[in-house]
């Protein structure tokens, strides 16, 4: 207490000089012009529209405040994503508000660009496009993304226009093999729809299903409900894959078979499915299957894939017993020279465990089944280089960057006539063209997406658009009618007439306000085919030395192929596996580590022959011992100030030609070798410890034990008899004086239950909470000074294996455990006492608060909590003059305007979202309603596509937050410190051994 | 658009009311019961020649107040009168501040909610022309062009302040801003950023004074 006296006493003293300070220049208010009808200063508007940030096609709400979108959220009645959305999604508005956006229409002149109005750029265009089109067919190349729908179907009009046929939908991540393979086994060039949710087993060979591969929130909910624990089920994960990532993590066994060889153990288990008699096949087919199969029986795979054959043949009982199980494969980081025999040998695993038709499913289309080949981009590079094309236009993709080099996009691309990039962000490709015409972002366009066939999901402009841009369908009409061209019907003059043409416009409304049509298409039925029993089952070969390490090239969780690099939420998010931000590392494992006498932290060469990237190592046991994995995302060369000259692509290291029998390219290809620098990069990695050193902080059960009604709680450091008898006398004066005044009355108690059998690491609630929370991104360097601000973290820890109590696993018998770490709004919490002004103080409702404009930054609070989840601002982030400012040029629109921008000096976390709550509060009393569970959810609670965050009122008997706290698995991290935290973890349940 | 010709028409029957001696005093409530003696005085109607419209030339309550010596407040783009719309013809503050009621921030009324009734009403002198800040108010709608008011109230980033609240608990906008009906050119009356002043009020009424119920 006299340690507050003092600094009351220095306040007042202080306040004589602060009451001088006036305001400065007066603000000002400017009216609308008109009453808008569908927006009130002070409430949200929300528009429902798709994310484009991956072609996975999310439904999304769009929260708009006066006119600016300020917050992006799953649709609920969207069938993909059911109301979650990944980081990715959540960092969408960056892509808007970015201050290294295109900001006007501009034309190269020799090396400098020039700004050119809309209408010269389209005359120009239309002249060069008349011109190629009279001198001869196929003379216009257009490559976009994965694009379905209205504007794809008018993009390829509009190319016939011009005679031309050159249409590429061009992805990095095309999923090739996958298409290969379904049309191999089942005659249909398409990728199935995945059914985790009813699957009772899962067995993934190399596929990130929460991380990249194809639509990781989908997965993400569906896993997460069927791999959850509850009341005695649950289904059992198995990774089989040479590197455990953050999919893998969640496995409750990792299986790490020699790379190239998944497809070989995939067959053996197979094989051994049918000798154990379990195949759910007859007749024809099972003669053939077996024919083909009899070559793969358990030694022979087990020599090849380093994997015992007891493990080989257990895989197979326990995937043929749980019906339905589901097996999948096809992740990038795994696409090797034979990627498609691995798909073709996991469609006969789930063909002959009877998973067809159960867990996948054919559909009578997949947006994917659109998306160019990587051939068809390496006929066009051919046909650049052999003067073919005389304009190219380039729309939502950058394929200078996620080509390979040795790819020779650049070179033949700079030999058009006419390059045009439509593109928001000055990214490599824009930086190669003649003319670039800045589009709008998602958030500012039209648009309309088919992610599963039946379901037509509308993209609308959520906002005016930030800049002088212009969405590329309304240029190309433009463009048509300039060349004298007609391409769409009568009357349809932009992108959003091509999507309301044929449309009473009240049912366009409609459609737009619900966010667009969502009557999935019904499943076909599928026959074996006899197409893959041509193919040779050899094992694909890697370039570089016989000694060499096997590079993986991951897709990262948060950049995807790279084009999140210029977004700060998504280049600070820790990766989920190695919890590095910012920068480019290099996975190795202990063993090799040593053998190779390097550290993390060590800057190394990763050089494939003449090929070589920079890296730093990150000693990581993920990984086999002869494979060392890169995340891809970094590297560019171009793009913005955040992305630009930052860390390597481990793309630089391919050769373009390595393809697999799809055609695809191989993004593990190679051998290569690592050499020190010499020089060291301290990492920027968010990881405290890996392991827990006996705190009992993520903790977890035995299916086995739990299953059967026993589930021992972890007992740590039991207090003794005195500290016993101290916590109690300390709880009765505390009862006392919690019946104080307003504490006493009848409020809510705001808890939170986070079950961890369910969360996956994916760290969306990570990213939704800085775009909830205005929360700045600090940057690499204070990062490396464990400076980042993230309110909400994911903690990963290593454990149960054999091991000293510091020392990494080096086997693959390691439990990996997350736990989001927030502030645990403890109802005795240790960083109340300590403040010398009362910013922390306990609020009747049973938070934390954080007042910031009482806070004067003693930090006594944080080096008092025990959970260290309060944050410091060490620089003035928010404040417009400062070269620390986070928010600079138009990336400030996007802070919400309800959530104080804080200042340096002063501390702070998480308040359970208090600005929601009391949003909601206000607006209930307002309609003369009460609040009813579910009314308020936190911003990670809301976006977690595994739903494993539940919110409520821990005094309502019946809400669902108290129900889970009830839970068997309930325990509260560092309950022996009896800070009584309001949050309930719920134990990671693991289904490892015999099943 | 529809909103619009809304405002108009209820601009204009908003105005017939007020002719009739109807004081609608919605949102005033604290000025009904305390009827304070206006501290103005009343000079003769001026001499009305050609040029007056009909609403013009009956003025409930008689003539304008005039102005004081010394005006507070800051000069803002049009000399827009509280103690003319707000007191003289008793307009009602959420007539034209409407999201009071039902939004955390009290809106600046729209230029069109203006030329809802200035559409019509002109205020014109002897010689038929338009009292010269109507005639600002006028061009700025011509022009199409927002009025950049200079605000008075600003409650600091760190609070936040529910209008709705407030208003839905009968609480007089006067309360806060001062008596705005008698202010010619509105200044502030309470420095809205001095805590003490919002703590003591919620501590007589009985509200809570939880920090976070303004500070998040």
């Amino acid at each position: 207490m006299r340690r507050r006296r003092f600094l009351q006493v220095a306040g007042v003293a202080g306040a004589g000089v602060a009451a001088g300070c006036g305001t400065g220049t007066p603000d000002h208010l400017l009216p609308y012009l008109v009453p808008s009808d569908d927006l009130v200063p002070g409430i949200p508007t929300w528009y429902a529209s798709t994310c484009r940030e991956c072609p996975a096609g999310c439904g999304i709400l769009v929260k708009a405040r006066e006119g600016r979108a300020i917050k992006v959220e799953g649709n609920p009645h969207h069938p993909v994503n059911r109301g979650r959305l990944c980081a990715r999604g959540q960092a969408a508005l960056q892509g808007l508000y970015d201050p290294d956006r295109v900001t006007q229409p501009r034309k190269r002149e020799g090396n400098v660009w020039k700004p050119i109005t809309w209408d010269d750029a389209e005359t120009e265009i239309a002249t060069a496009l008349g011109a190629a089109a009279s001198a001869g067919a196929d003379r216009v190349a257009f490559v976009t993304g994965a694009e379905s729908g209205t504007l794809d179907r008018f993009y390829d009009v509009f190319l016939g226009a011009f005679r031309s046929t050159r249409r590429l939908r061009y992805e990095a991540f095309a999923f090739e093999p996958l298409r290969e393979a379904s049309r191999l086994t089942f005659g249909l060039a398409t990728v199935p729809r995945y059914d985790f949710a009813s699957a009772r087993y899962v067995l993934s060979f190399g596929a990130d299903f929460l991380e990249t591969w194809l639509s990781p929130t989908e997965f993400g909910r569906g896993f997460a409900s069927t791999h959850g624990y509850r009341d005695g089920r649950m289904a059992k994960f198995v990774a089989v894959e040479p590197r455990r990532g953050m999919t893998g993590f969640n496995a409750d066994e990792w299986v790490a078979p020699k790379p190239g060889t998944e497809g070989m153990l995939a067959l053996g288990i197979a094989s051994s499915l049918m000798r154990q008699g379990k195949a759910r096949v007859a007749g024809v087919d099972a003669d053939r299957l077996r024919a083909i199969l009899a070559r793969f029986d358990p030694g022979t795979v087990a020599e090849a894939t380093e994997v015992e054959e007891a493990v080989i043949e257990r895989l197979a009982r326990e995937f043929g017993d749980a019906q339905p199980s589901l097996a999948v494969a096809g992740g990038v980081a795994h696409q090797h020279r034979a990627a498609t025999q691995t798909a073709v040998a996991v469609n006969l695993l789930n063909y002959i465990a009877g998973n067809v038709g159960r867990t996948v499913r054919f559909l009578s289309s997949s947006p994917w089944e659109r998306v160019s080949r990587y051939a068809d981009m390496r006929s066009l590079v051919a046909a650049m280089n052999e003067g073919g094309v005389d304009v190219a236009l380039v729309h939502g993709t950058n394929p200078a960057f996620t080509l390979p080099a040795t790819a020779g996009f650049v070179e033949a691309f700079a030999k058009v006539r006419l390059k045009v990039a439509f593109a928001s962000h000055p990214d490599e490709t824009a930086e190669l063209a003649d003319l670039v015409l800045p589009d709008h972002t998602p958030l500012e366009q039209w648009g309309d997406i088919e992610p599963i066939a039946g379901v037509r999901s509308l993209v609308q402009p959520v906002m005016m658009p930030v800049h002088d841009t212009k969405q590329t369908a309304d240029v190309l009409l433009s463009v048509a009618q300039k060349a004298g061209k007609s391409v769409a019907p009568a009357g349809v003059a932009t992108a959003r007439d091509l999507l309301a043409a044929g449309r009473p416009e009240r049912d366009f409304d409609r459609l737009l306000q619900a966010g667009g049509e969502f009557a999935e298409a019904a499943p076909r039925a599928v026959r074996l085919t006899t197409d893959f029993a041509r193919l040779g089952w050899a094992l694909p070969a890697f370039d570089g030395p016989a000694d060499g390490l096997v590079l993986l090239a991951v897709p990262h969780v948060g950049l995807y192929d790279g084009r999140g690099a210029n977004k700060g939420w998504l280049q600070e998010l820790p990766d989920p596996t190695t919890k590095i931000t910012w920068q480019t590392w290099v996975e190795v494992h202990p063993e090799t580590a040593t053998r190779l006498g390097v550290r993390s932290g060590d800057l190394v060469t990763v050089s494939a022959g003449e090929r070589q990237v920079e890296a730093v190592v990150c000693v990581f046991p993920g990984v086999r011992r002869d494979v060392v994995a890169m995340p891809i995302g970094q590297g560019h060369t171009a793009y913005g100030r955040l992305a630009r000259g930052r860390g390597a692509s481990p793309l630089a290291l391919f050769a373009a030609d390595a393809t697999d029998p799809s055609g695809a390219l191989a993004f593990c290809q190679t051998r290569v070798t690592l050499t020190r620098t010499g020089g060291r990069r301290p990492l920027a990695t968010t990881e405290g410890s890996p392991r827990q050193h006996d705190r009992g902080i993520a903790r977890a059960v035995a299916f086995t034990a739990i299953a059967a009604g026993h589930a021992p709680e972890e007992e740590h450091e039991a207090l003794t008899e005195s500290e016993r008898t101290a916590i109690d006398s300390a709880e009765a004066s505390q009862r006392r004086r919690a019946e104080l005044g307003r504490y006493g009355e009848d409020n809510p108690k705001w808890e939170m239950a986070i079950d961890l059998s369910r969360c996956t690491g994916c760290s969306a609630c990570v990213a939704a909470c800085y775009a909830e929370n205005n929360i700045p991104v600090v940057g690499e360097s204070q990062v490396v000074r464990s400076r980042e601000m993230a309110w909400i973290r994911i903690e990963r820890f290593y454990d149960g294996f054999a091991g000293g109590e510091n020392d990494l696993p080096t086997g693959t018998d390691f439990e990996v455990r997350q736990i989001p770490m927030l502030c645990q709004q403890c109802a005795n919490a240790p960083c109340e006492p300590v403040c010398p002004v009362y910013a922390a103080y306990h609020t009747p409702d049973g938070l934390n608060g954080q007042i910031y404009n009482r806070c004067v930054g003693t930090r006594y609070c944080a080096n008092n909590c025990p959970y260290k989840v309060r944050y410091f601002n060490w620089w003035d982030y928010g404040h417009p003059a400062s070269d620390e400012y986070a928010f600079p040029g138009t990336l400030s629109w996007l802070l919400n305007p309800d959530v104080t921008v804080r200042t340096k000096g002063v501390m702070e976390k998480c308040t359970f979202c208090v600005q929601r709550i009391r949003f909601a509060q206000n607006d209930a009393r307002v309609r003369g309603a009460t609040l009813r569970d579910g009314d308020v959810t936190p911003a990670c609670a809301q976006t977690c596509p595994a739903d494993a965050i539940t919110f409520g009122d821990a005094h309502d008997p019946n809400s669902r937050v108290s129900r889970k706290k009830l839970d068997e698995r309930g325990y509260h991290v560092f309950q022996q410190l009896n800070t009584k935290p309001g949050i309930t973890y719920l134990r990671r349940v693991i289904r490892s051994g015999e099943a | 658009m529809k909103r619009t010709t809304a405002l108009i028409a209820g601009g204009t029957l908003l105005l017939g009311a007020a002719l009739a001696g109807v004081a609608i005093a919605r949102g005033q409530g604290d000025q009904q019961t305390a009827a304070p003696a206006p501290r103005w005085s009343y000079p003769l109607p001026p001499a009305r020649g050609t040029g007056y419209s009909s609403l013009d030339t009956a003025q409930p309550g008689g003539p304008w107040p005039v102005l004081p010596g010394r005006l507070r407040g800051p000069e803002q783009p049009i000399f827009y009168r509280h103690d003319i719309h707000a007191g003289q013809y008793r307009i009602p503050c959420l007539y034209c501040h409407n999201n009071a009621a039902n939004s955390w921030t009290a809106n600046i009324p729209t230029v069109s909610t203006c030329m809802g009734c200035h559409l019509v009403i002109s205020a014109a002198d002897t010689a038929g022309n338009p009292n010269p800040e109507i005639a600002k108010l006028r061009d700025f709608a011509a022009r199409g062009e927002p009025i950049r008011w200079v605000r008075i109230n600003k409650i600091a980033e760190h609070a936040h302040f529910p209008h709705m609240r407030h208003v839905n608990a009968g609480l007089a906008c006067q309360l806060c801003h001062g008596n705005v009906q008698q202010m010619p050119r509105v200044f502030a009356a309470q420095n809205v950023n001095q805590m003490g002043w919002c703590t003591n009020c919620h501590m007589r009424r009985g509200i809570t004074r939880d920090c976070t119920t303004c500070h998040f």
